[in-house]
Order: C-alpha cells, then structure tokens, then sequence
C-alpha cells in the first residue's frame, strides 16, 4: 500500500486522450443520525506538466488527515477543482430503501450534477458502477487514487459541517463532535432525550415487522 | 440440539425456503473481512442479503431477530465486499441492481417449524 494516493491512474487516462477525469467517494455510512453523503470531482489533468506540487502530497485518504487540516486541504480542491459536486441524502431517505441503495444515491447523484461530464468516473470497489457513465473501479480507490481521495475530502467536509450545523438545532446529542457517529456518550443522549429528527430509526428498531 | 447445529438447521431451512419462494442462491456463509453473510439470494436485478435466525419454541420470544446496530453496520460492510467481489468478476453489475437487507426468522418447535421472511428488515 503506498502512503499517498497518486495521479498515476488519471495521467495513463490522460494519456489516452481522457480529458475529463472525475474521481467519487462518499462519507457518513456508519452513523446512526444525519445524512451519507457523497461527494464528486473533476480536475484538469491534460495540462501539460501541470502539478499539484505540495498540495498533491496532502490529499489523502480524509480519515488519514486532521479535522482542522481537512478544511483547508478541501477548501483548496474545490478552488483547483475543474469542477465538483456534493450531495447529501437525508436520514428518511436511508430508512426508506436502506443504507447501500441511498449511498448509491448520493454517489449518482453527486456524479450527475457535476457541471463538467467525466469521460471516466473514477470509483472505489464497494460502490456498484454507474450506468450512465465509463467506470473504472478501484479498490482501496481512497487510499491510492488523488480524485478518490479528494472527492473523500469534500465528502467527509460538507457533511461535518452539516452536522455541526445540526448540532445547533438539537444540542442534546454533541453531533458537532461525533457527527452523528455512536459514541457513548451520544448513546446516553438517546436514552435521555430519545431521537431527534434526524436520527436513522431503522438502526434503533433494529427490525420493521411490518 | 447444539446452537451450532441449530444454526446450520435453520440455515438450511431458510436456504430451501428462498428456493422455493422463486429467488436463486448466489452464495452461502458470505465472508469478508471478520463478518458473515448466510445466504445472498438473487431474483432479476434484486440481490438480497439474508441473516437468518433460528431458535427452538423454547427460547420462542426472546426477540432475537432483532439485528442490533452493530451487527447491521457489519452485515453492510460484508455486502459491501461482496459487491466490490462482483464487480471485479462481472462486468456488467451496475447500478440498475437493487440492494435488500432480510431476516429470515426460523422457529423449530416438537410438531411443527414456522418460517416467515421480515423483508428489508433494516
């Protein structure tokens, strides 16, 4: 496993004449309250000799990179960015057709709103290959691919400031430190004040009989 | 009947019945990572993770099909490997599938064994 992820995929591609590279990755999977959310982008990689010099080295895997770190690095992409993409599907959305149909979701959509068309989507191996669009599916993609990892970074970014944002309207569960993730203490929350409208229900009832 | 037994039992119970119920079995005790799925069953672009849960009349309401969190966020990550499994051997599994979570609980009594499937359990 290499320490950084590398543009050595996205340069082969430009070398064939793919113009248009855009690399996705998705954050909030596991917690039990706000959304998954899933983030795309498109860098310009045809430029000749065009380098992402000591920014390069900083994209990463974002769980890889501080919190405070992972604002700037983000910010950074999006302004080196051809173009990129968020989107987010909320918790009802999770009950309703389960967490790998919604990250899906997100994953499709983030992809289609993007302003520029990827010739090549480029994706990590647990998510299911876009129709719509050339896939290239990689696995350990966040940790290897640059536009995995950054798309990681935007993903990871927007949806903790949604949940510090969410923190405001429900203080009870500290969502601005856990993001909506099980810790002990937001367990205790729970019990204490019960579920707020943004947490996932299919996780606490365990079973929908109906 | 050992618990061990009881689950192979059930699993087999629970096998026969989704046969019959018109999906195919892709595969069985799926294993990724430290998790296990025990069967993936197919029907046209319909995959289905199954978990199932066996218990004896006697031990009957002790709520164990519940799937707790932690053994759903497992089971999620195990389909997961499994899809990425696909993926690298069939070309053309897309995003046109569809994903389902069941839980196929298994009540083995002296007379008689209920089967009853909780569809997109979680």
């Amino acid at each position: 496993m290499r320490e950084f992820p590398t543009l050595e995929l996205e340069n082969m591609l430009s070398g064939e004449g793919v113009e248009y590279v855009a690399g996705v990755d998705e954050a909030g999977r596991g917690p039990v309250a706000g959304p998954v959310t899933a983030a795309a982008v498109v860098f310009s990689i045809s430029k000749t000799g065009f380098s992402y010099g000591r920014f390069g080295g900083e994209v990463r895997d974002s769980k890889l990179i501080p919190e405070k770190k992972r604002e700037s690095i983000a910010a950074e992409i999006k302004e080196r960015a051809l173009a990129f993409s968020i989107a987010h599907v909320p918790n009802e959305m999770i009950d309703s057709i389960n967490i790998l149909n919604a990250t899906r979701l997100a994953v499709i959509q983030a992809v289609e709103s993007l302003k520029v068309k990827p010739q090549v989507v480029l994706i990590d191996g647990k998510f299911l290959n876009l129709k719509n669009f050339t896939c290239i599916s990689v696995v350990k993609g966040d940790l290897n691919i640059f536009s995995i990892a950054a798309a990681s970074i935007l993903a990871k970014t927007s949806r903790d400031a949604l949940m510090r944002n969410y923190a405001l309207d429900f203080p009870h569960y500290s969502f601005e430190r856990n993001k909506g993730y099980l810790t002990d203490q937001h367990l205790q929350a729970i019990r204490n004040y019960g579920l707020s409208p943004i947490h996932r229900r299919s996780f606490s009832i365990n079973c929908r009989t109906s | 009947m050992l618990n061990k037994a009881l689950g192979a039992k059930g699993e087999e119970l629970a096998a026969d019945f989704l046969t019959r119920q018109g999906y195919e079995i892709v595969t069985r005790n799926f294993r990724y990572d430290r998790g296990e799925i025990d069967i993936i069953v197919k029907r046209q672009k319909l995959i289905s993770f199954c978990e199932v849960k066996t218990r004896t009349t006697r031990t009957f309401g002790t709520g164990e099909e519940a799937v707790n969190f932690r053994k759903q966020n497992q089971l999620r990550k195990v389909a997961e490997g499994f899809i990425a499994e696909q993926q690298l051997t069939h070309e053309s599994f897309t995003d046109d599938h569809e994903f389902r979570f069941d839980v196929i609980v298994i009540e083995i009594g002296r007379n008689q064994t209920n089967i009853r499937i909780i569809e997109n359990a979680f």
